[in-house]
C-alpha cells in the first residue's frame, strides 16, 4: 500500500471510547493554554492503548478529558468523546457522574496520595461497592477482600481493616485498582500507575492489569512517559507532544519502524536500546506550551531533521505503515514518496481544510 | 503489631459493648453517679438561658395564631425544665452556705458548721472545682475504657495526637485554665459568695440577717443597704480581696465600686463572655467552614465573589458597626437578651467570619486538591460525599483551632466595647464593665476593682489560645512555632 493521508473521521462501531479531535483549553489570567489540541484515537474492549509523552504534554489533561474531571479554569472546547457510543462532551455534572466508576474508572499516578490515610483501605473500597453495586455492611466487606485477593493482596481478610499507611507502595498500587475494579468499569484509565513504583513492582503492577484486562474483557488506557512499559503492556500507542499526537501505531511497529524524528528520538534515549559503551542521544529542550492553534511543526525547534517548511506548515497526520497495518504519522517529512515540495503543500492544504472546519 | 482486632469484625459499637458490657458499665455507673449529684444544677444552668424571651421575641414577630401556638408548644419544655432544675444536688448554697452573722459569744450563725463565711465558701468552692475536676477524669476515663475495649482498631492517627499533647506544657496550662473558666461560667450561681439576682440585680429586694451591736439583736437590712456600706472607693473606704464587709459578709475578691461583690459578678460575667463566645465563635465558625468548602470545591467565581464579599465585610470598621447596630438594634427584642449580650455575640460572628475563612481557605483548598479527592470523584462519588468525607473533616480540624483562638478575640471585643459602655448593658455583669467602674481607683487601695477583672480577661484569653497552639502542635507536630497566619485569626477584638 503506498502511503496516503489518513482517512477522515473514521468511525468504529466496536470501539469502547472514540476520541475525535479534542481540545481542552485553560484560560487562565495571563495566558491561554491549549493542553490537548486535536487529538484523536480509539480504544476497543480487550484492547490496551498506550498513551507516551514527556511531561508536559498533555497525557494527563486527556485522560481528566475523558473522565469529565477537567476543573475551572480548564474546559474541552472542540471535539467530541464518544463512549459506547454516547457522547460525553457537553454532559453535565449529573451525567458524568453516570460514566464515572460504573463505565469509566482511573487509577492515579501516586497510590499514597490516592488513598485517603484517615480511611481504612476496605472503607475506601467500600465506598465504591455502594455506590456501584449497592452493597453495604458483611455482604461489601466479604465483595471488598475477594477484590483485595483478585488483585493478589494476600492475607486480605486483615488487609482490609488496615490503613493505607500500612501497606507498602505496590500493595497501595493494587488497593488502588481494586478501589478501580469494584466499580466494574468497562475502561481503565491509568494514568502513570507505575511510575511511583520500585522497578520489580512495576512488573508485577502491569501483569496484573494485563491479566485483569483479559479476565474482565475491558479496555484500558495506558499513560505513561517510559517507552519501556509501553513496549510491555500496549497493543496500540499513540506518542503525543505539545497537546498532540504525532505518531500512532501498533507497538511492534512503533519500536521496529518509528517514523516521527520524536519518536525516533524518545526511543533512542531508552537505556538498553543502545550499545554499551554508547553515548546515550538526548532531546534539548523541552514541550513547549501551545498557547495559540499550531501553524507549524510545534517540535520543529528540537527537530534534528527540520527544515523551512517546518515552521510555516503545521502537519496533519499520514499513513505512513510499510505492511498495511494503521500507522499514521504527524510530520512534513511524509508521504515519502511523494517530493518533499509537494508533500508540504499537501500539508499545508490539508491543515487549512481543518482549520475552515474549526472556523465554523 | 496488628492492626485491628478479630473479635470485632463488623460489629457497630452497640454490639461491641454488649458482648463486653463490664468496663463500659463500671464507666458509665460512676457517671451516672457523678451526673445525679449535680443533675438539677444543669438543668438550672440550661434553663437560666434567656428562653422565654427568644420565644417572645420570635412569637411576636409571627402571625398571632402561629406565635401563641409557638408559646404553646415552648411552655411544656419550659415547665419540664424548671421542675428538672428543682432537684435538689449537692453542691448548693442551701447546703454549705457561707452568709450568717456573727454573734458575739456564740460565734457564727447559719453558716455551713459554724464556719467563718470564708472557710464555708472556701469549702464550698474547693468542693465545686473538685467535683468538676473529677467530672472531667471521668470523661477521659471513658475516652480510655472505649480505647482499650471497645475500638475495634488498636491504633488511629489520634493516638498520636493525644500523645503529643499529653507532653504539651503550654497547652495543658491552656486547658487548665479554660476549663476553670467554664466550670466557674457553669456553677456561677453556687460559686460566688452571694447570688447574682440578690446581690447585683435587685438588691433591695432582698434582705440579709446581720448583728446589730448597738441593739444587740439580730437585725434584718436589705442587700441595697448592706452594698451602701461596702462601697471600695479607695482612700476611707475600701473593701479588698478576701475581706469581711460592717454586715459580716465575705468578699473573696473585695468589691465594686457601688459595694457589690466582685467575685459574685465576675462568676456571672464568665457566663456571659463564654456565651458570647460560643455563639459568636459558632456562627462565624459555621459560615467560613461553609465558605471554605464551597470555595474549594467550586473555585473560580464562587471563590472570587466570597473575597470580594469577605473583603467588604472586613473593611468595614468594625467597632463603628458594632456600636452603631447596638444603638440601633437596642430597644428591638434581640437587644434586650442579657442586655444587649446576644445582640454582641450575633454582631461578632457576622462580622468574624472572614478572618476564619481566610484562614482555613488554604487548607481546604489543600484538601481539595487531593489526589484521593480526585480518586473518589473518579469513581464516581457525588459531591455531597466527596465533601463530607474528604475535604470538611480535614478542614475543620484547622478550624477548630482557630475558632478556638477567636474565642479570645471575641472575650476582648466584648470586655472592651462593655468597658466603652456600648456593650452589655447594667445589670448584666461583664468583665469589662468592672474594670470601667474601677478605673478611677486603679492607683487607690481599691485597685482590685479593675486589676483582677483585667488578669482575668488576660488569663483567659492566653488560655485559650495556649490550648488552640497545643491542639495545633498535636495535630501536626510539624508546624510547631505556627506562621503569620494565625495573626489574622487570633487578632483582637473590636
Amino acid at each position: 500500500m503506498s502511503q496516503s493521508f489518513a482517512a477522515e473521521a473514521e468511525t468504529d462501531e466496536d470501539a469502547l471510547l472514540q476520541v475525535e479531535n479534542l481540545q481542552t483549553v485553560f484560560f487562565t489570567d495571563k495566558e491561554t493554554i491549549r493542553a490537548v489540541d486535536g487529538v484523536s484515537f480509539d480504544i476497543k474492549r480487550g484492547e490496551t492503548v498506550g498513551i507516551v509523552g514527556e511531561s508536559g504534554s498533555g497525557k494527563s489533561v486527556t485522560a481528566r478529558s475523558i473522565m469529565g474531571l477537567i476543573d475551572s479554569p480548564g474546559r474541552i472546547v472542540e471535539g467530541s468523546i464518544k463512549y459506547k457510543g454516547d457522547e460525553l462532551v457537553g454532559n453535565s455534572e449529573k451525567q458524568w457522574r453516570q460514566y464515572r466508576g460504573g463505565e469509566i474508572a482511573m487509577i492515579f499516578q501516586d497510590p499514597l496520595s490516592s488513598l485517603n490515610p484517615v480511611y481504612t483501605v476496605g472503607n475506601q473500597i467500600k465506598e465504591a461497592l455502594r455506590l456501584h453495586q449497592g452493597l453495604r455492611g458483611a455482604e461489601a466487606t466479604q465483595e471488598a477482600i475477594e477484590l483485595l485477593e483478585a488483585v493478589g493482596i494476600p492475607d486480605a481478610p486483615r488487609r482490609v481493616k488496615e490503613f493505607p499507611h500500612e501497606f507498602s507502595g505496590g500493595m497501595r498500587q493494587r488497593a488502588v485498582i481494586a478501589t478501580a475494579l469494584a466499580c466494574e468499569p468497562d475502561l481503565l484509565i491509568a494514568d502513570e500507575p507505575t511510575t511511583a513504583l520500585d522497578v520489580t513492582i512495576q512488573a508485577q503492577i502491569l501483569d496484573l492489569l494485563m491479566e485483569l484486562k483479559d479476565e474482565r474483557d475491558i479496555g484500558i488506557m495506558f499513560i505513561t512517559h517510559d517507552m519501556g512499559v509501553i513496549a510491555e503492556v500496549a497493543d496500540r500507542v499513540n506518542v503525543m507532544y505539545a497537546g498532540e499526537i504525532v505518531e500512532q501505531a501498533p507497538v511492534e511497529n512503533l519500536y521496529q519502524n518509528p517514523m516521527h524524528p520524536y519518536t525516533q528520538g524518545l526511543l533512542r534515549s531508552i537505556p538498553g536500546r543502545t550499545e554499551r559503551g554508547e553515548k546515550l542521544a538526548t532531546m534539548e529542550g523541552e514541550v513547549p506550551t501551545a498557547n495559540a492553534p499550531a501553524t507549524d511543526c510545534r517540535f520543529a525547534p528540537r527537530c534534528p531533521e527540520a527544515f523551512e517548511g517546518c515552521s510555516e506548515v503545521h502537519p496533519v497526520p499520514v499513513q505512513v505503515s510499510k505492511d498495511g497495518s494503521d500507522h499514521t504519522a504527524s510530520c512534513l517529512l511524509y508521504p515519502e514518496d511523494v517530493p518533499r515540495d509537494e508533500a508540504v503543500e499537501m500539508h499545508r492544504s490539508r491543515s487549512t481544510a481543518t482549520e475552515e472546519v474549526v472556523e465554523e | 503489631m496488628s492492626a485491628y482486632r478479630e473479635e470485632f469484625e463488623d460489629k457497630p459499637v452497640r454490639e461491641r459493648i454488649s458482648d463486653n458490657p463490664g468496663p463500659a458499665t463500671r464507666w458509665a455507673a460512676v457517671m451516672v453517679a457523678l451526673l445525679a449529684l449535680e443533675f438539677g444544677a444543669l438543668m438550672t444552668f440550661i434553663m437560666s438561658l434567656p428562653w422565654d424571651l427568644l420565644v417572645g421575641g420570635v412569637a411576636s414577630n409571627l402571625p398571632a395564631g402561629l406565635g401563641e401556638g409557638l408559646r404553646t408548644i415552648a411552655s411544656y419544655p419550659a415547665a419540664a425544665g424548671n421542675a428538672l432544675a428543682d432537684i435538689p444536688t449537692l453542691l448548693t448554697r442551701d447546703l454549705i452556705p457561707n452568709q450568717g452573722y456573727e454573734h458575739p459569744t456564740n460565734g457564727w450563725q447559719g453558716t455551713f458548721l459554724g464556719l467563718s463565711p470564708a472557710v464555708a465558701w472556701a469549702v464550698r468552692a474547693t468542693l465545686i472545682y473538685a467535683y468538676s475536676a473529677a467530672v472531667l477524669y471521668w470523661v477521659w476515663r471513658g475516652y480510655l475504657v472505649f480505647r482499650e475495649h471497645y475500638r475495634y482498631a488498636d491504633w488511629t492517627p489520634s493516638d498520636d495526637m493525644v500523645e503529643r499533647f499529653r507532653t504539651h506544657r503550654w497547652g495543658q496550662f491552656g486547658l487548665v485554665i479554660v476549663a476553670a473558666f467554664i466550670v466557674m461560667a457553669i456553677f456561677a450561681p453556687a460559686l460566688g459568695p452571694t447570688t447574682a439576682e440578690a446581690n447585683i440585680r435587685a438588691p433591695y429586694s432582698n434582705t440579709i440577717q446581720h448583728w446589730d451591736e448597738d441593739m444587740g439583736q439580730v437585725q434584718e437590712a436589705t442587700v441595697g443597704t448592706a452594698n451602701l456600706a461596702s462601697q471600695s472607693q479607695g482612700g476611707g473606704s475600701n473593701f479588698g480581696p478576701g475581706s469581711y464587709d460592717p454586715y459580716g459578709r465575705f468578699h473573696p475578691f473585695g468589691t465594686l465600686s457601688n459595694g457589690k461583690d466582685l467575685f459574685t459578678f465576675m462568676a456571672h460575667g464568665a457566663r456571659i463572655s463564654l456565651f458570647i463566645g460560643i455563639v459568636a465563635i459558632g456562627i462565624s465558625g459555621s459560615i467560613a467552614l461553609a465558605l471554605s468548602i464551597l470555595t474549594a470545591y467550586y473555585k473560580g467565581l464562587a471563590d472570587l465573589v466570597t473575597v470580594v464579599v469577605a473583603d467588604a465585610f472586613q473593611s468595614m470598621p468594625r467597632l463603628l458597626v458594632l456600636i452603631m447596630l447596638s444603638v440601633v438594634l437596642a430597644d428591638h427584642w434581640i437587644g434586650t437578651i442579657f442586655d444587649g449580650g446576644l445582640l454582641l455575640a450575633l454582631l461578632f460572628g457576622i462580622w468574624s467570619w472572614p478572618g476564619l475563612w481566610r484562614v482555613v481557605r488554604g487548607p481546604a483548598f489543600q484538601a481539595a486538591e487531593q489526589d484521593w479527592v480526585d480518586a473518589a470523584e473518579s469513581y464516581g462519588q457525588p459531591t455531597w460525599d466527596l465533601v463530607k468525607t474528604h475535604i470538611a473533616p480535614y478542614t475543620f480540624t484547622y478550624l477548630f483551632i482557630y475558632m478556638a483562638m477567636s474565642i479570645g478575640g471575641v472575650m476582648i471585643g466584648t470586655a472592651g466595647l462593655s468597658f466603652l459602655g456600648i456593650g452589655i448593658n447594667p445589670p448584666t455583669p461583664e468583665w469589662g464593665r468592672a474594670v470601667a467602674l474601677g478605673q478611677d481607683y486603679v492607683a487607690t487601695q481599691s485597685w482590685h476593682i479593675s486589676i483582677l477583672p483585667g488578669i482575668a480577661v488576660t488569663l483567659v484569653v492566653v488560655a485559650f489560645n495556649a490550648l488552640s497552639d497545643g491542639i495545633r502542635d498535636a495535630n501536626d507536630p510539624q508546624s510547631e512555632g505556627g506562621g503569620a497566619e494565625e495573626v489574622g485569626a487570633a487578632g483582637g477584638g473590636a
